[in-house]
């Protein structure tokens, strides 16, 4: 009791020594408080009180302080990608998550939001400050920043210069995997040529050379190769486990009719279905729709190509609109990782996954699509979640980028994250007396210019197919340069600390994994007191691993 | 891109598209009656419309599932019935490229068109409250008349011809007057029924891009021209 009231007595005089200070707020904002204060309804009943929220961060805390890292190495590798899934997204998604179930939101958390470690990325690239998906993923993938539309090539390649790519392609960790015997994965609800999963496997200075249709007659002078067909001519391993997405028509020949949409064709023109040549290798499928994707057996099937669309997949809000019907990015996050741990045996597998839809919806400033996305890819670790080991297994959650999506206004606790801003129970009103939403964007077609604002009255915000304002007009709401998030858990999880360079994402998982990180030492060193100096400088070159594999 | 023809739409013939949110209305992609749909053969209307931009000169072509929009110095427009919805597809012949806004995308720029109003250029709603005010031919088609006033209460006059299913006048005047002002704001000036394979503008060697992918897409000459292209209006 003494030690108590002496404790409290340094606490009282600290408060009397700072009290002025602390006490000087300025007149307006003790004003707002104050007036707020007045205005404000009974807190709603959600069985919260002061003990509670006491309790709950005092437990955090400890379990913050008790956390250990594990020193296993990871067997298996997930990374799980939200396209243009910047802060504000992953907020709004957990208290639209939220909502959806009945609560205020606010306190919900998406399932990555629950892992252990987490650190800021910094998503810029060689030459760009705010960076498009295909540096950023390369990043993530090979270790390396590199330039704006290039994938899986070092900095030496200028974009859309075939020429200057050759010798520059740099080996993606799935290549790596691929090589030493694991199984690996793509999952994407865009298409599986799209830059996120393309950097997985893919090497070109244009992102947009998807199909031989888009390569430039430079391209196509020079040897370059079209994305689809690297996919399918994959060199290492025995080739990916599964691909799962979009993208059909990058694989079907312009002879071709499509088999959803009969009245669209294929692209390729060099008359090759990519799709078939897939399907037609041993213990092999290709699927085109849910009900064969349903129908696959993942004790008998070693490679699984699955292409349920002509471009990319239905956003998660219209999945259910869909003729041919289409699989959740859960459902084919579950089927994968079935495959490759039946494939795998004892080495492992890596696994990519990517909410490709989140950026699109953004690009289009629909903010209701982007966060149901944004919920499905939660789902979809959750799924991931369940059906691995913590034991074992490394699972990394972050984007490639942002957007220029924000959160504003003083919307009471509990307000429909897709309305109007509702402060102390009244519509939150501008400077005109219109009421205005709490998301909206800086730029896109969501600008209402260049007359005064609309008047969202009678306007219902929370349709799916409402776009939130932008200030600023452009056809396509733009990326933006703040970080993003990763959320880690597992094995090696525990390097991710602080604010890091995109890239490190790749060296986190090089190093967590048991065979990659034994490669990855035994070459450049790094790894211990008993390095031998190496005489390979990195990072690795695609050459490098393709020479290495045939001298195996 | 596509704010031509939403204005174009929004301003000749009544509210074609259901602006902010819930334009999934029930119905809104029927076909109209009348149509050429089946027989192989596609109708084509010359018209000269006035809107904002003024006047100018539109080529409709339409069977039961495509309807095209040809305007002087804007992409060749084509809407499509898919089993996913209505598809708009943005044809740039010269630079050899075709911007494709699949179902999913329109509805997620809340840009689903009526189809309705999308291939007769008036608003069914506005025709159904007009009242009829006696028949006659045109281009070789009966006609009928029509006289009232729009929801805002202006006169309004649309000779309609049955069989395409299309207007071949509409005229607005001020509310509550007795005649039209200003001139005709829709006028028919050619109607061809021909064979669907010459009706329509191929997409034969246009390389398709997602309008989805423009965003990410602002390295690409082509592309980066359309952004900028993209509010002439502001």
């Amino acid at each position: 009791m003494r030690h108590l009231s002496t404790i409290l007595g340094c606490a009282a005089l600290t408060m009397l020594v700072a009290g002025p200070g602390l006490t000087a707020e300025p007149e307006h904002i003790r004003g707002k408080a104050s007036a707020k204060r007045a205005a404000s309804a009974p807190a709603p009943a959600r069985g919260e009180s002061a003990q509670q929220w006491y309790s709950d961060g005092a437990r955090a805390a400890r379990a913050g302080a008790e956390l250990r890292p594990s020193h296993r190495k990871a067997k298996n590798v997930i990374l799980f990608v939200g396209d243009g899934m910047g802060l504000s997204t992953v907020a709004a998604a957990r208290i639209l998550e939220g909502q959806l179930k009945g609560r205020s939101g606010e306190e919900n958390a998406l399932s990555f939001e629950r892992f252990p470690y987490l650190s800021l990325s910094k998503t810029y690239s060689v030459d760009g400050q705010t960076a498009d998906s295909a540096p950023t993923m390369t990043a993530m993938m090979s270790g390396i920043k590199t330039n704006q539309g290039v994938l899986g090539v070092t900095q030496d390649a200028r974009y859309n210069n075939c020429a200057s790519a050759k010798g520059k392609g740099v080996a993606s960790l799935l290549e790596v995997a691929e090589a030493l015997g694991m199984s690996t994965g793509i999952v994407s609800t865009a298409r599986i040529t799209h830059a996120t999963p393309a950097a997985t496997y893919a090497h070109t200075p244009n992102r947009d050379w998807e199909s031989d249709a888009e390569l430039s007659a430079e391209a196509k002078a020079s040897g370059c190769k079209d994305i689809a067909r690297q996919l399918i001519e994959f060199p290492y391993g025995n080739g990916l486990e599964v691909a799962l997405g979009g993208g059909r028509s990058y694989f079907l020949p312009n002879t071709l009719n499509d088999p959803e949409d009969t009245s669209s064709k294929g692209r390729r023109l060099d008359g090759r279905n990519l799709a078939n040549e897939w399907g037609s290798k041993p213990a092999s499928a290709y699927v085109w729709n849910k009900a064969q994707f349903d129908a696959i057996n993942p004790a008998t099937t070693k490679h699984l190509l699955g292409l349920f669309e002509r471009s990319h997949m239905e956003y998660e809000a219209d999945r259910p609109l869909d003729a041919g019907k289409e699989p959740s990015l859960a459902e084919m996050t579950a089927k994968s990782i079935d495959i490759l741990q039946n494939r795998n045996g004892n080495k492992g597998y890596f696994l990519m996954v990517e909410g490709g839809r989140v950026d699109h919806a953004h690009h289009a400033g629909n903010a209701s699509r982007a966060l149901v996305d944004a919920i499905a890819l939660s789902d979809a670790v959750r799924t991931a979640q369940r059906k691995s080991s913590d034991e074992d297994t490394l699972i990394i959650v972050t984007a490639d980028h942002s957007h220029t999506f924000t959160i504003a206004g003083y919307p009471d606790r509990g307000n429909n994250i897709l309305g109007k801003v509702v402060t102390d129970g009244a519509l939150a009103l501008d400077s005109d007396g219109k009421p205005y939403t709490t998301l909206g964007y800086i730029n896109g077609p969501g600008y209402r210019g260049p007359a005064a604002r609309p008047d969202l009255t009678n306007v219902d915000t929370a349709n799916v197919n409402f776009l939130q304002e932008a200030a600023v007009p452009l056809g396509s709401e733009t990326h933006a340069a703040e970080d993003v998030g990763i959320y880690a858990t597992g094995p090696g999880a525990h390097a991710f600390q602080g604010v890091v360079e995109q890239n490190v994402v790749f060296h986190v998982m090089a190093q967590s994994q048991r065979d990659t990180s034994f490669f990855f030492c035994s070459l450049f060193g790094g790894c211990g007191k008993n390095d031998k100096k190496s005489s390979l400088a990195p990072p690795l070159l695609e050459a490098d691993l393709r020479a290495g594999m045939t001298k195996q | 891109m596509a704010r031509g023809w939403l204005l174009l739409l929004a301003l000749i013939a009544g509210q074609g598209w259901a602006g902010d949110g819930g334009s999934d209305e029930p119905g809104s992609n029927s076909t109209v009656p009348g149509d050429a749909a089946g027989n192989g053969s596609a109708w084509v209307g010359d018209y000269r419309i006035r809107d904002a931009r003024g006047e100018r000169e539109l080529r409709l072509v339409r069977d039961g599932t495509r309807i095209e929009y040809r305007i002087a110095g804007e992409p060749i427009r084509v809407w499509r019935q898919t089993s996913d919805g209505v598809e708009l597809r943005e044809l740039y012949p010269a630079d050899q490229r075709m911007v494709v806004y699949v179902p999913g995308d329109l509805r997620t720029l809340d840009k689903v068109p009526d189809w309705a109003q999308l291939s007769g250029l008036v608003d069914p709603a506005l025709r159904a409250r007009l009242a009829t005010a006696g028949n006659a031919s045109a281009f070789a088609q009966p006609l009928a008349r029509y006289r009232g006033a729009d929801a805002q209460g202006k006169h309004v006059e649309l000779d309609w011809l049955p069989a395409p299913g299309l207007p071949a006048r509409y005229c607005t005047g001020k509310p509550d007057g007795s005649r039209c002002s200003g001139g005709d704001v829709i006028r028919l000036q050619g109607l061809t029924q021909i064979p669907v394979q010459q009706a329509f503008t191929p997409f034969d060697g246009l390389l398709e891009i997602d309008h989805a992918d423009l965003g990410d897409m602002e390295m690409d000459a082509f592309v980066h021209g359309l952004s900028h292209a993209e509010h002439p209006a502001h």
